[in-house]
């Protein structure tokens, strides 16, 4: 016990200098970029097949959206089905997984800076360290980029399910394993993650976190917050804890479609029961997990809670209304407490949320 | 799979008048009297109490169709799905109702997919077809399969009888196409008579493209934006037919048709255009065997019977040669097996007044290579009660029907359904008129649409579906007048159609799964026009004796909006890929002993991708115009030697009919065919 503790202590000290060091970074970046355009960008993923995934920039200072706001910089959009936005070293990751491609674009101006090709390799997810991009893929490899060339450095093979999200700390990159399906089309679901080295950039252990993997979200005391989304049929969806320290694994036993993560305070629960069409949002304290409701006040409900996103500077609390998936979605804009600040209509399939 | 599942437009009526009189006036003594027999009569589009567009011989010949879809496009109250190319999937739906209400039938027996409900027209071949029906509603004819009345709307097949006899033994027709981009297309039809009592007719069809037209991709919906040249790649298709017909008559009371049909295709699938990379492994396999048989009997004055069966066997294989999964590659296989009789008894209680029964049962199985429910088995009974009055002003038509359903899954009870459902129709001819015929007429009807197997068992979260029901109204004035040279058809209809329990796909679990839920509602208002002139011997002073010049205009008008709820962004919207507006043109001249020329034009108009009408979803309108130049050239042995070319998408434009599925520019098709 004394010693679990004391080991903990220890990765809190060491991820407290890493991240203060990380969110320097951020502050900066906020001072730099402080015009209308504002600071939060929406990706909205599209439909399948629809060559549509775009872009909202949302500003926070007046309350005004620019929708289509990659293809009005740029005179042609995203591609097909964009998965994941990131924001590392002034510039914007976006992950187009039909398309094959890593758009890498100007955080501030919106301009692309350069497309990187991943061709057959289904794209999913990005994470970042040291200077390089890290790339996961549904081709199950993880692909390393040079975040100032912009090239292809090396890849990683895996072994599991569908690469899902990842994370990268301590010289060593997690990545989740979700689901797959055979050559006749049946799914099965995996419950593993594969940690890789970064110096020797290959799979070191896999590591049991909980059934169907998919969302990962650093929480702070070398902790990661993994989203296990269970079979969809007798295993609900739940949350595991990774403690990347000791590798010990807890389960939060609460039902989790999406979680958004403020300062390593608090973790924003969201759930959608499909079986009674419930919404519901808690608040996790990061240290204590004890576990307290959260609503929002709007007038009248969100359909289908889809991407959220918490300011880390304003704690504003961001939420992405996907409606049916098929038509444009809402974001919405409330504080802390869940006062309705505002709405304003995206994108299609508005996934995921980040700020500068 | 996905693929698969979402494989799950158009536009003028190409009848001529050439063709109506055909059917009205022309047909020969020989043939009359079969018809007075056989109960698939060639429907009239002028007198009927429900639309009916027919597309005769003459005019499939006019405009080239060479395969079902070709030969529909021109009706522009159908809407056909077309997703490029040759070996793109064609579906086609009317009247806002989904293309499940839609039956194709084959010389009156229905074609049957009970895994998606949907039939790919451009799979269908139209050698040796005496004329295409299209029917909303109902069509006159009470003595028809009970499948046929249960349909929304039927599409009939209808084939050629082999006109042969003792004096003439050997009917042969032989065809070769060839057109850009790899189309390669032979065919062959023989007619042979055997005895008074027998005679058989063999068709046989091949087709192969490679498909990899040019077009142009653009980056964004607007189209000043960047864009490049692409081609279509992994567009190879080729597909073959077989289809042998067996005529017997033992006596003049009975006929007995047999049909046995074999087609196999190999289609490499494009896919949607996928902007910075393109997908060029996907395949699909497909094979179908059937045998129907068709046995009429008159048996007196008042009594008339009807049986047919099927039996039928289909495989289609998707795979994907380089899947991203678990085993690096993906392979669906589905197979599907139908078993089918039905029967039909007409009594003419008095002259003008006729009672009929149909009853049809089928066992339907799909088997699959998937772990979770592999093999569903559909048990179906249908039965109608119809009834038809005919008198020389006013005709009136009704029946109601029985659907009775029971499907297992793996040999466990799953779910069952039984509907009634009614139809009744109306014409009146208020004058009695010699050279003109004006007439009004009515119909409704109820149509209930069973949720396939892929929405029922396939990839869905398993949901307690009902069936989606359809209610058709329609009101319609049709005018024909037929004097010395000139001769001319108007029709207008109107419509208003509510489909209501519509199943609509809701994804759950991040796009994951999908479930299926009867919770759309889809109102339908709506007109379709069509007018048709022929003017024949109009150029006797050029001493060009016998020509005739055929107009066929039409146009259609549809709003289908989206009712289902009333706070969600998409309630009052025009439902996808429904245009507002659809019409086309078909002008052709006729001057024996020189050619023929016919110009067909086909607008439709702007349509939505989603449900949402926003700038982004929008889908361009478009217009298509082809030109036709045929040459016949009688022999000295009266064989008859045709020459055809075709110039298609004249002026190159660039359109889709499903967003992101490009279609042909301009090509050119060029035909010979001799027929001895």
């Amino acid at each position: 016990m004394t010693k679990t503790l004391f080991k903990l202590m220890t990765v809190a000290v060491l991820s407290t200098a890493l991240f203060s060091c990380e969110k320097g970074e951020n502050t900066d970046q906020t001072n730099d970029s402080q015009s209308n355009e504002g600071r939060v960008y929406i990706l909205n993923e599209g439909v399948w097949g629809g060559n549509d995934a775009e872009l909202s920039r949302y500003s926070d200072i007046d309350n005004s959206i620019a929708n289509d706001y990659f293809a009005s910089k740029n005179g042609r959009g995203l591609g097909d089905v964009a998965n994941d936005i990131e924001i590392y070293g002034g510039k914007m990751y976006v992950v187009v997984n039909c398309s094959n491609t890593v758009e890498v674009i100007d955080s501030k101006t919106g301009n692309s800076i350069q497309q990187i090709p991943l061709s057959g390799k289904q794209p999913r997810e990005v994470a970042f360290y040291e200077g390089y991009a890290y790339v996961s893929c549904y081709d199950k490899t993880v692909v390393k980029i040079d975040t100032t060339t912009l090239s292809i450095v090396a890849q990683c093979q895996t072994e599991g399910g569908k690469c899902e999200d990842l994370y990268a700390y301590n010289g060593y990159l997690y990545v989740a394993h979700a689901w797959d399906q055979d050559a006749s089309g049946t799914t099965f679901y995996d419950s593993t993650m594969s940690v890789i080295n970064l110096s020797t950039f290959a799979v070191e252990e896999k590591i049991t976190i909980g059934l169907n993997p998919k969302q990962v979200k650093p929480i702070g005391q070398g902790r990661i917050m993994v989203v296990c989304n269970g079979n969809y049929a007798d295993v609900s969806s739940y949350i595991s804890v990774l403690d990347m320290g000791s590798k010990a694994v807890q389960k939060i036993d609460i039902p989790a479609s999406n979680i958004a993560v403020y300062n390593d305070v608090y973790a924003l629960v969201y759930n959608y029961d499909w079986a009674t069409g419930q919404q519901m949002f808690t608040k996790i304290n990061l240290t204590t997990f004890v576990e307290t409701p959260w609503s929002y006040a709007a007038s009248q409900p969100l359909v289908s809670p889809y991407g959220i996103g918490i300011d880390p500077v304003s704690q504003n609390v961001y939420i992405a209304d996907a409606q049916n998936y098929q038509t444009n979605g809402d974001i919405y804009v409330f504080d802390a407490k869940g006062t309705f600040i505002s709405k304003k209509e995206c994108g299609v399939g508005p996934s995921k949320i980040v700020f500068l | 799979m996905r693929t698969m599942k979402q494989i799950t437009i158009a536009v003028i009526l190409l009848l001529s008048t050439q063709g109506a009189l055909c059917q009205d006036t022309l047909k020969t003594e020989t043939l009359k009297e079969v018809r007075i027999i056989l109960g698939a009569e060639t429907p009239t589009e002028v007198r009927s109490q429900t639309p009916v567009h027919v597309v005769s011989d003459t005019d499939i010949e006019r405009i080239n169709a060479t395969r079902l879809s070709d030969a529909l496009r021109g009706i522009s109250s159908l809407v056909i799905r077309d997703y490029g190319g040759v070996g793109g999937v064609k579906t086609v739906s009317a009247r806002g109702l989904g293309s499940q209400f839609s039956t194709l039938t084959l010389d009156g027996v229905a074609v049957s997919d009970c895994q998606n409900g949907q039939v790919d027209l451009g799979r269908y071949m139209l050698d040796n077809v005496d004329h295409i029906s299209f029917a909303n509603g109902n069509t006159d004819n009470i003595f028809q399969t009970a499948r046929s009345f249960a349909a929304g709307n039927v599409i009939n097949v209808q084939s050629k009888k082999p006109r042969v006899n003792k004096w003439n033994k050997t009917d042969m027709k032989l065809r070769l196409e060839g057109g850009s981009f790899g189309l390669i297309n032979p065919s062959l039809m023989w007619n042979q008579y055997i005895n008074d009592n027998l005679a058989i007719s063999l068709s046989a069809n091949y087709m192969q493209s490679d498909g990899d037209y040019p077009f142009t991709l653009y980056y964004t919906n607007n189209r000043n934006d960047s864009s490049s040249r692409e081609y279509r790649k992994n567009s190879e298709v080729k597909m073959g037919m077989a289809d042998l017909r067996i005529f017997y008559r033992p006596t003049q009371n009975q006929i007995l048709t047999t049909k046995i049909h074999y087609n196999q295709s190999y289609r490499n699938l494009p896919g949607p255009t996928t902007f910075y990379t393109q997908k060029t492994s996907e395949r699909m396999y497909d094979k179908v065997f059937f045998t129907q048989i068709n046995y009429q009997n008159v048996l007196s004055e008042k009594w008339k019977i009807q049986v047919n069966g099927k039996y039928n066997l289909s495989e289609c294989i998707y795979e994907d040669t380089a899947a991203l999964n678990a085993d690096g590659y993906l392979r669906n296989e589905y197979l599907q097996q139908e078993g089918y009789l039905s029967g039909t008894a007409q009594y003419t209680i008095f002259k003008n007044f006729k009672v009929a029964y149909s009853t049809d049962g089928a066992i339907n199985t799909l088997h699959s290579n998937m772990a979770a429910n592999n093999e569903v088995n559909r048990y179906t009974w249908l039965n109608v009660l119809a009834m038809a009055y005919k008198a020389k002003r006013i005709s009136i038509s009704g029946n109601i029907l029985s659907t009775t359903i029971q499907e297992y899954v793996c040999n466990n009870f799953a779910k069952e359904y039984q509907r009634f459902s009614p139809y009744v129709g109306v014409s009146v001819k208020p004058w009695n008129w010699d050279e003109h015929t004006f007439l009004i007429r009515y119909f409704f009807k109820e149509n209930y649409r069973i949720p396939n197997f892929s929405e029922m068992y396939y990839y869905t979260i398993a949901k307690d579906l009902n069936p989606e029901k359809a209610l058709q109204n329609n009101i319609g004035l049709s005018y024909t007048s037929y004097k010395d040279d000139l001769y001319i058809i108007a029709t207008v209809d109107g419509y208003f159609n509510r489909v209501t329990d519509k199943i609509v796909a809701i994804p759950s679990q991040s796009l994951f799964l999908w479930s299926m839920m009867n919770i759309g509602r889809v109102d339908i208002l709506g007109l379709d026009a069509k007018v048709e002139v022929s003017l024949s011997n109009f150029a006797q002073r050029f001493t060009l004796s016998e020509t005739v010049l055929s107009v066929a205009l039409n146009y259609s008008f549809q709003s289908a909006m989206d009712k289902t709820d009333e706070g969600s962004k998409t309630y009052n919207q025009q439902i996808p890929y429904t245009p507002k507006h659809s019409g086309g043109a078909m002008l052709h001249l006729e001057i024996p002993h020189y050619f023929d020329i016919g110009y067909n034009i086909i607008y439709v108009g702007n349509r939505y991708r989603l449900a949402q009408n926003t700038e982004n979803n929008l889908v361009q309108g478009y217009v298509d115009q082809s030109i036709t130049l045929s040459k016949y050239i009688t022999l000295k042995d009266g064989a008859l030697l045709t020459i055809q070319a075709q110039v298609l998408n004249i002026f190159d434009v660039q359109y889709e009919v499903i967003k992101n599925y490009p279609m042909m520019g301009r090509n050119y098709k060029i035909n010979v065919s001799y027929f001895f």
